[in-house]
């Protein structure tokens, strides 16, 4: 079979064994690879219950059969895990060069287990693997440890993803880092920490073979030339994701903890203030867009500070939250955030909570050591960020997360923490775009944007069909075609900007994936939406064995009961109950629980969720 | 009637502005301002708009084909933002 490594590795650090298996036939044909492969290892693998940062969770790393091809934008790798800060299933994902050196070192999937006794790194190289001592590098940020590991083994083309002190003290969202690509949120490096284990290498130079050379050579000449036809390649490889001014017009940028929809002075930090900025563009392995930037601050308070990035969501997270468009401090928090391990995104939102507390009279100087957060001062934001990764002062509160940090400091902060399942929300106003915020409120891994991004809203795409951002009507259903199609393509694993930019069809990805491994199946697009759909209930049925329900499904109550006080989305609220009900019905889960019914689940060949 | 414009992109760098009020008729539709910014940028401009695919134009923070299109009546006051084609997240 091409495509794959036909290789997974169990890793006990804990009794420093290892196992290889190749996946199953089944596994394979049921799941083809990517987040289907780590969703069903994981459902398999774990006890419900298990403690998040216990011996017994695990990290499975897991690259795609196109990893490692010449096919366009499969860079991706996927980590997943039961989160320390939602308690739930959790999926992560990151671009760069990891996933195609994992397969050429030969794996599919790593599987980790267990705790190391010291801090130990694992090596893996042309299908042999090792544990190294990692205690030299505990204490280090994510630069050095790259480094220093190149160093040791004398290769500066290893690949890794290794965390900052941020998980190696335990904050909440920490990150794993890779060459300064994060897989950023739900706490993989937290986890990553709690078994010791500092770093995870490949470097290899096997060839990934494909069953039908012919036809996928066809396929990605086919992909390339969809490419460069496109109207947004060009912009979307000259702009990446630096687009602020996207969401502020459509005035769903949210600033001062999501009370209000648009920046002001927003002008200062969108794309073209980036642009000027620009050292060069860079990419990930395999991908003609070129999407990220490297920037470098010239002059001013942050002269000198430089950043790869920062996304779309690091400029709102070190913006809107504190209410301040300053495009140096921006750039020097992202930076910071990569070289301690923090997901950017749960940091900027919780620093935006504290804000608010602080605004609120519920937390003084006294709580927050003499910081003076009040909106528009982003002075203390470099030294909460020192604070949370190293867990020190008030940020050893906010470290938590905003849901559990909002729990111990009482006196009704809990209304003020803006997360759905624990997880922190990202650069989006639910009031704005409902069908996007349907997303953040129903996504299995909590309120991530990746998970079924709404970009007909945010971005005009008119695919499946053209929509008011602000209606209800058809929302869940359209809910339901974004996660479902972004589980499929991510079995490749495919860059998730790619389909909403419409570049690469699901007939094509069908078409690349199956002459890559041979399974016809999946050149069917009928089977490949099963395969999501598939996907995207299992994930479910990983939380409802955990005890999710229903009320899970939720966004805090300020979208739904406080309308957008000004800007392009003014009065709007999130109609969150008739938007759920739609969703669920759209789902085919019951109406009241949310649970996938046993129809459904067997008509996804899911049965053995409900009779185990 | 007064209508604040946003540019972005190529639009922007043909008007040498990020934003700007123009003063059109009362009564005026989308058409009636896009052909105002035609005759006053001219044929660059007048090709931008036409051309690009996927051009996006919201009033007030609306999608204009939401609307009723290029008939979509305009009011003092409007927001009307011209943006390029681009998606992400």
């Amino acid at each position: 079979m091409g495509g794959y490594a036909n290789r997974i590795l169990r890793v006990d650090l804990t009794k420093r064994t290892f196992s290889e298996e190749a996946p199953s036939k089944e596994l394979i044909h049921d799941y083809i690879g990517g987040r289907g492969f780590g969703v069903k290892l994981l459902y398999d693998d774990l006890k419900p219950g298990v403690d998040p940062l216990g011996k017994e969770n695990e990290l499975i790393f897991v690259a795609g059969p196109i990893a490692g091809t010449n096919a366009q934008s499969f860079a991706r790798y996927k980590v997943f895990f039961k989160s320390p800060l939602t308690g739930g299933y959790f999926k992560t994902c990151s671009g760069g060069h990891m996933a195609a050196e994992m397969k050429f070192a030969g794996f599919d999937a790593v599987i980790i287990k267990g705790k190391a006794d010291k801090p130990v790194y694992l090596w893996l190289h042309d299908g042999k693997y090792e544990l190294k001592d990692a205690e030299y590098l505990w204490g280090l940020d994510c630069d050095d440890t790259h480094t220093l590991i190149r160093d040791e083994l004398h290769d500066p083309n290893i690949r890794l993803g290794c965390i900052g002190v941020a998980g190696e003290k335990g904050v909440k969202y920490a990150g794993i880092f890779s060459d300064r690509r994060a897989c950023g949120r739900g706490g993989g490096g937290t986890v990553m920490g709690s078994k010791n284990l500092k770093a995870i290498a490949f470097r290899g130079h096997n060839k990934v073979e494909l069953a039908d050379p012919q036809a996928f050579a066809a396929a990605v000449q086919e992909q390339i030339k969809g490419y460069r036809a496109n109207p947004q390649f060009a912009s979307f490889s000259v702009s990446g994701t630096q687009i602020a001014e996207f969401t502020n017009v459509l005035g769903m940028f949210p600033t001062k903890n999501f009370q209000e929809g648009v920046l002001p002075k927003w002008e200062q930090v969108e794309g073209a203030e980036y642009t000027k900025l620009r050292v060069r563009k860079t990419g990930c392995y395999s991908c003609m867009v070129h999407c990220v930037s490297i920037v470098k601050m010239g002059a001013g308070r942050y002269a000198g500070a430089w950043a790869e990035g920062p996304e779309y969501e690091t400029i709102w997270a070190f913006s809107g939250p504190m209410v301040k468009a300053d495009i140096g401090l921006t750039i020097a928090a992202d930076k910071l955030c990569d070289d301690l391990g923090l997901d950017t995104i749960s940091t900027g939102n919780a620093i935006g909570f504290a804000y608010e507390l602080y605004e609120r009279g519920i937390i003084t100087k006294k709580d927050t050591g003499g910081l003076e957060l009040k909106f528009g001062n982003n002075t203390p934001v470099l030294a909460l960020i020192r604070q949370i990764a190293y867990r020190e002062g008030f940020g050893d509160v906010l470290a938590e997360g905003t849901r559990e940090a909002a729990r111990r400091i009482g006196k009704g902060a809990e209304q003020y923490a803006i997360h759905s399942k624990g997880l922190e929300l990202p650069a989006y106003d639910p009031r704005g775009a409902k069908a996007h915020g349907l997303n953040l409120m129903t996504s299995n891994i909590g309120a991530d944007h990746n998970t079924g991004y709404g970009s007909q809203e945010v971005f005009g795409a008119p695919v499946p069909f053209a929509v008011d951002r602000f209606a209800v009507e058809r929302k869940g259903e359209l809910t339901k075609w974004n996660q479902d199609l972004t589980a499929l393509l991510e079995t490749g694993i495919l860059c998730s900007f790619m389909p909403s930019m419409g570049m690469v069809p699901e007939d094509l990805y069908g078409r690349l994936v199956s002459s890559a491994t041979g399974v016809k199946d999946f050149a069917d697009t009928a089977y490949l939406w099963k395969v999501g759909e598939r996907i995207y209930n299992l994930e479910r049925m990983f939380n409802i064995r955990e005890g999710f329900s229903n009320k899970d499904d939720s966004l805090p109550k300020r979208f739904s009961t406080e309308p957008m006080p000004a800007g392009p989305s003014a009065g709007q609220v999130f109609e969150a109950e008739a938007l759920l009900k739609d969703y669920y019905r759209a789902r085919g889960w019951d109406l009241k629980t949310g649970i996938p019914t046993k129809a459904k689940l067997n008509e996804l060949g899911l049965g053995f969720t409900v009779s185990k | 009637m007064n209508i604040e414009v946003l540019f972005f992109g190529k639009l922007r760098e043909l008007t040498a502005v990020n934003r700007r009020a123009v003063v059109v008729k009362d009564g005026s539709k989308l058409a009636d301002l896009l052909e105002h910014l035609n005759e006053e940028y001219g044929a660059g401009f007048r090709q931008q708009v036409n051309n690009i695919k996927g051009l996006r134009i919201l009033i007030n923070g609306r999608e204009y084909t939401q609307l009723g299109g290029k008939e979509a009546p305009l009011k003092d006051g409007d927001t009307v933002v011209l943006l390029p084609p681009i998606f992400g997240g």
